[in-house]
């Protein structure tokens, strides 16, 4: 056994051996490269030019290399990328990917079916894609304002804060997240994912409820906005 | 002031014939005309050859008054044990120092040059025992000689003996920095980091230059110049720095200090004038050639061009053979790529290189892969689960490795360009199992 792997492995009077040693644990991704090191942008259309511009900025910089999870496909939707990671549980991506397939097909069936039972005046109200439906009740999650706890002379203070798009993501993914694990295993997950989806289009159900909450503090709270700027 | 050497009664003993006496004058006449009568109303007292010359001084004209006497005397006054001791430790022999202070001792460079010479005299002399030529005698032969005369089974091996070049032993980088009494030659030696803090006051002293400069151009009416353009350029790393400026290592903390305090240099108006300075500690992105190294293109029994290469991913190896007018076709240890893989993320990075230049269905492939999670070795020696043969993404990452480095045959280096943007011309770095 050993004998036939070194052969596959022998190129050019290059020997690799795979031995107990080379299997190693190193801490700390982020130390892997220094901090002067740039990602690539993972969107396809940044390389549509034939000739990249010369003194660019991004001439003058080390980039890292690409993950083996950045394709740049036409499919690619960033929101979707994180929505991922988000609701990974065990690093276990290929069950991810399966919930949102089956996630899209329950929302299109469900949609299809209202389609063939409206009028025909209703019948250009109803959203058929379930991209624009996923897209959409994700905008409705997203808070516009987070609270946060200052202390200052003793007391701790509840100051509104302006809010990041990338925190806004993270705010709505999780709190439809919180949702589906609340739910029971016996019911399927696609089905659940799908009805919650469509609830936060409709501006109902608990991810819509737990934004309106977090606005409510923060205009009650109006009064010590100049504790923070920003 | 006057220093009278001696103690009053040493006129009167007449036992210090043999010593010699000296008595600063001062410029003050009146002390000096008492002190001329104090020795001549006593002068009876000494040696002849004394009293000659003593006259000869203190009669002689008045320009001589501010030069000292021209006897000195030859035994020390004040004899307290520090200062003896202190003594005795500049006049050591370097020979018989300890070496576990070594970190404390700067060695001169007269005396690794010593060393050195002693050293490669040893080796002759060794080689000459062993009964080999003495100029063809490495280093190797060297520690296998010494290993042989003196065979020690000691597990530590730096307490085994050796015999190192003494650049190795004493280095030489580390030079003198303090006078045989102790005192250092750099200000800021008690700094522990000399050179960096003295540049931080150099960049100092420049910015309040730069205020009084602005200041004087304010009244004359003058407005400030546009801010400082530097170019395409970006700071030095830590790790440059060590090297080239200092001579040791810096925490983070340090090294961020330094840069916003060059940073506050170059928002001053007429930043300028101290371009140079700034520059040292600035740089070009000078980019690795991104040539194709040794790979080289083969023509086949088909008559189409080839390429092979190798790619890495965790501890998968992949051997890659890319074939130009293909139509398409991944085979993958002899089967098709869509039974290799069974899952879909898999397949997409092996064809993440064509997608991303619009090259689909120009090649064909066929490699060969072991390693990683479901590779040859972790079958046999690794834990019983999840082996059902989908876990793949460490061979699939490295396939595509070896795509993207020999797609660079048959492309334009404008194009190599975007893909070293895109991430697909490095191995990715982590090493996590």
């Amino acid at each position: 056994m050993a004998h036939s792997l070194q052969r596959l492995l022998l190129v050019r009077n290059i020997q690799w051996t795979i031995t107990k040693q080379s299997i190693c644990v190193i801490p700390a991704l982020n130390s892997s490269y220094n901090k002067t090191f740039v990602p690539p942008n993972p969107d396809p259309k940044f390389y549509k030019d034939d000739v990249p511009a010369k003194d660019d900025e991004l001439s003058q910089k080390n980039i890292k290399p690409a993950p083996s999870d950045q394709t740049y496909s036409c499919f690619y939707d960033h929101e979707l990328h994180r929505f991922e990671k988000i609701v990974l549980r065990k690093g276990n991506s290929v069950q991810t990917r399966q919930l949102i397939w089956r996630t899209f097909e329950e929302i299109k069936c469900i949609q299809l079916k209202k389609y063939n039972a409206a009028d025909e005046d209703e019948k250009e109200n109803i959203e058929l894609n379930p991209l624009k439906i996923f897209h959409q009740a994700l905008d409705n999650a997203k808070p516009l304002v987070d609270v946060v706890s200052v202390s200052k002379g003793g007391a701790s203070y509840r100051v509104p804060v302006s809010v990041n798009p990338n925190q806004q993501l993270f705010f709505a993914t999780k709190s439809i997240r919180e949702e589906l694990w609340k739910g029971k295993p016996k019911n399927a997950a696609a089905l659940r994912l799908a009805k919650e989806l469509l609830a936060a289009y409709n501006n109902e159900g608990g991810a819509v409820k737990r934004k309106l909450d977090l606005h409510k503090e923060a205009h009650a709270n109006r009064a010590y906005a100049n504790l923070l700027h920003g | 002031m006057l220093y009278l050497v001696t103690p009053l009664n040493f006129f009167l003993d007449s036992r210090c014939y043999h010593k010699r006496v000296t008595l600063y004058l001062c410029n003050f006449a009146m002390w000096n005309h008492c002190l001329k009568c104090f020795a001549l109303r006593n002068i009876n007292s000494l040696n002849a050859d004394i009293q000659v010359q003593l006259r000869q001084c203190l009669l002689a004209p008045v320009t001589m008054v501010n030069k000292p006497i021209s006897l000195v005397i030859e035994r020390y006054i004040s004899t307290s044990q520090h200062l003896h001791r202190k003594i005795r430790l500049m006049t050591v022999d370097r020979d018989n120092v300890n070496l576990q202070l070594k970190k404390q001792v700067r060695y001169s460079e007269d005396y690794i040059q010593h060393k050195i010479d002693e050293h490669n005299l040893g080796v002759r002399r060794l080689a000459a025992m062993m009964g080999e030529d003495p100029d063809s005698f490495t280093n190797e032969d060297v520690k296998k000689a010494i290993q042989y005369l003196f065979p020690s089974s000691l597990t530590a091996k730096p307490a085994r003996p050796q015999m190192e070049h003494p650049s190795v032993v004493f280095p030489a980088k580390i030079k003198l920095q303090a006078n045989k009494e102790g005192r250092p030659h750099h200000y800021l030696f008690y700094t522990r980091q000399p050179a960096l803090y003295g540049l931080m006051h150099e960049a100092y002293d420049c910015i309040l230059d730069l205020h009084s400069y602005a200041d004087k151009m304010r009244k004359m009416g003058q407005r400030p110049p546009k801010p400082l353009d530097l170019g395409l350029t970006h700071w030095l790393s830590k790790e440059d720095i060590e090297k080239e400026v200092l001579s040791s290592k810096i925490s983070d903390d340090l090294y961020n200090q330094f840069i916003t305090q060059i940073e506050r240099l170059v928002e001053e108006p007429y930043s300028e004038k101290y371009k140079d300075f700034i520059m040292k500690f600035r740089r070009k992105l000078v980019q690795r050639e991104l040539s194709t190294g040794t790979l080289e293109k083969e023509v086949g029994k088909d008559g189409r061009e080839f390429v092979r290469c190798q790619g890495f991913r965790k501890t998968a190896r992949a051997d890659v053979k890319l074939i130009a007018n293909g139509s398409g076709k991944i085979t993958i240890n002899g089967k098709p790529m869509q039974e290799f893989f069974n899952i879909i993320a898999d397949r997409e990075t092996v064809v993440t290189p064509f997608i991303f230049l619009g090259i689909l269905l120009r090649f064909d492939v066929e490699a060969t892969v072991d390693g990683g999670f479901q590779g040859n070795w972790m079958m046999l020696h690794g834990k019983q689960y999840f082996h059902d043969g989908t876990r793949k993404s460490a061979m699939a990452g490295a396939i595509r490795y070896g795509i993207s480095s020999a797609i660079r045959l048959f492309i334009s280096p404008e194009q190599i360009e975007i893909m070293r943007r895109g991430g697909l011309i490095d191995i990715i770095f982590k090493l996590v199992c």
